[in-house]
């Protein structure tokens, strides 16, 4: 009686055990990218003529199976922004006269884009597409980074 | 040898001012995907596209890159680029190149909802198949937009569930919606 009791509290530890993992694998939450720490640091222009290099090689280094791909600090000159969606694009000098860095900043992030005028920015993303010629759009497409936030 | 260089070059510079001349660009975009099943209701957004738009030729092109794509739930967002699905990291961008049926019946240069018939060729994970739609062209103020909705199966894409999550959960043809805006119209 007391082992039957035994075995019933341990496969109900087991049941609760596997309904909680179950739970938390469908609601687990984004990474938070702003608190994040960025894998790699370097210069917008360094990365952009690195990927103009060798395309595949750096989407074999930055990009995940799973999509979360790598976090990226980025310093470079400020060139434009705009408003897109739910979200601002910040614009840095890449490759001058080929690509540059499309940051989509997160949902809600805030910036004053006149103060950001001529200055050398610092800022932080997901980089999920490379920048490449394409021959059909007959242009360099960006290096593009999502979930952005200024560091300064 | 220095005489057909310059004149090669030339040629270049000819061709490319005159080819994009009625190109226009968009750097605003939004693509949603809509998934129903009676297990879950499934939309992701992506507003990292890359479109133009040749006002002279209709010809439209959307460079989509896939991990783009938003969730609500990150689980989900896994599945879509993993190597089961869409394979993120081994194919990076989905493309679409068609053309606008009759572009030449469009007055672009008057402001305007336009219903057009959009024609091409949608390629995911390297497989290319035909997408016929209905679209719209809007023109407000000198400024070009699009839009349009269509299915895609994916199993016509090799996208293929057997059994289990996350076939359960996701639907077997998919709604998208597309819209970008483009650069100013050029007079």
């Amino acid at each position: 009686m007391r082992k039957r009791r035994l075995v019933f509290i341990s496969l109900l530890f087991v049941l609760i055990g596997a309904v909680a993992t179950a739970f938390y694998l469908f609601f687990q939450p984004h990474r938070d990218i702003k608190n994040a720490e960025a894998e790699y640091v370097l210069s917008s222009e360094a990365l952009v003529a690195e990927y103009l290099t060798d395309k595949a090689a750096a989407d074999l280094k930055y990009l995940d199976e799973e999509g979360e791909s790598a976090i990226v600090e980025l310093t470079g000159r400020f060139l434009s922004a705009h408003a897109n969606g739910p979200s601002t694009v910040i614009v840095l000098e890449g490759v001058a006269g080929k690509s540059d860095v499309h940051a989509h900043l997160s949902t809600g992030e805030t910036v004053d884009i006149a103060a950001l005028e001529g200055k050398q920015l610092r800022l932080k993303g997901v980089l999920i597409s490379g920048p490449e010629f394409d021959a059909d759009l007959e242009l360099y497409t960006p290096l593009i980074l999502r979930e952005s936030s200024i560091i300064n | 040898m220095k005489n057909s260089s310059l004149v090669l070059m030339m040629v270049s510079i000819f061709l490319l001012a005159f080819s994009s001349g009625s190109k226009l660009q968009s750097v605003k975009s939004h693509i949603a995907f809509y998934s129903h099943t009676p297990l879950e209701d499934i939309k992701a957004d992506n507003y990292t596209a890359i479109s133009t738009f040749d006002t002279e030729s209709g010809a439209v092109i959307f460079s989509v890159p896939m991990q783009g794509f938003m969730f609500e739930k990150a689980l989900m967002q896994k599945h879509f680029n993993s190597a089961n699905f869409l394979d993120t990291k081994a194919f990076p961008k989905a493309k679409f190149k068609g053309n606008v049926v009759q572009i030449e019946k469009v007055d672009l240069k008057k402001d305007g909802v336009y219903p057009v018939t959009v024609a091409g060729e949608l390629t995911l994970k390297e497989v290319t198949k035909p997408v016929k739609t209905m679209g719209e062209l809007k023109v407000k103020a000198g400024q070009l937009s699009v839009s349009a909705k269509f299915p895609i199966t994916l199993a016509d894409y090799g996208i293929v569930f057997e059994k289990g999550k996350p076939a359960s959960n996701i639907a077997k043809t998919v709604e998208v919606e597309v819209h970008a805006s483009y650069d100013a119209l050029k007079d």
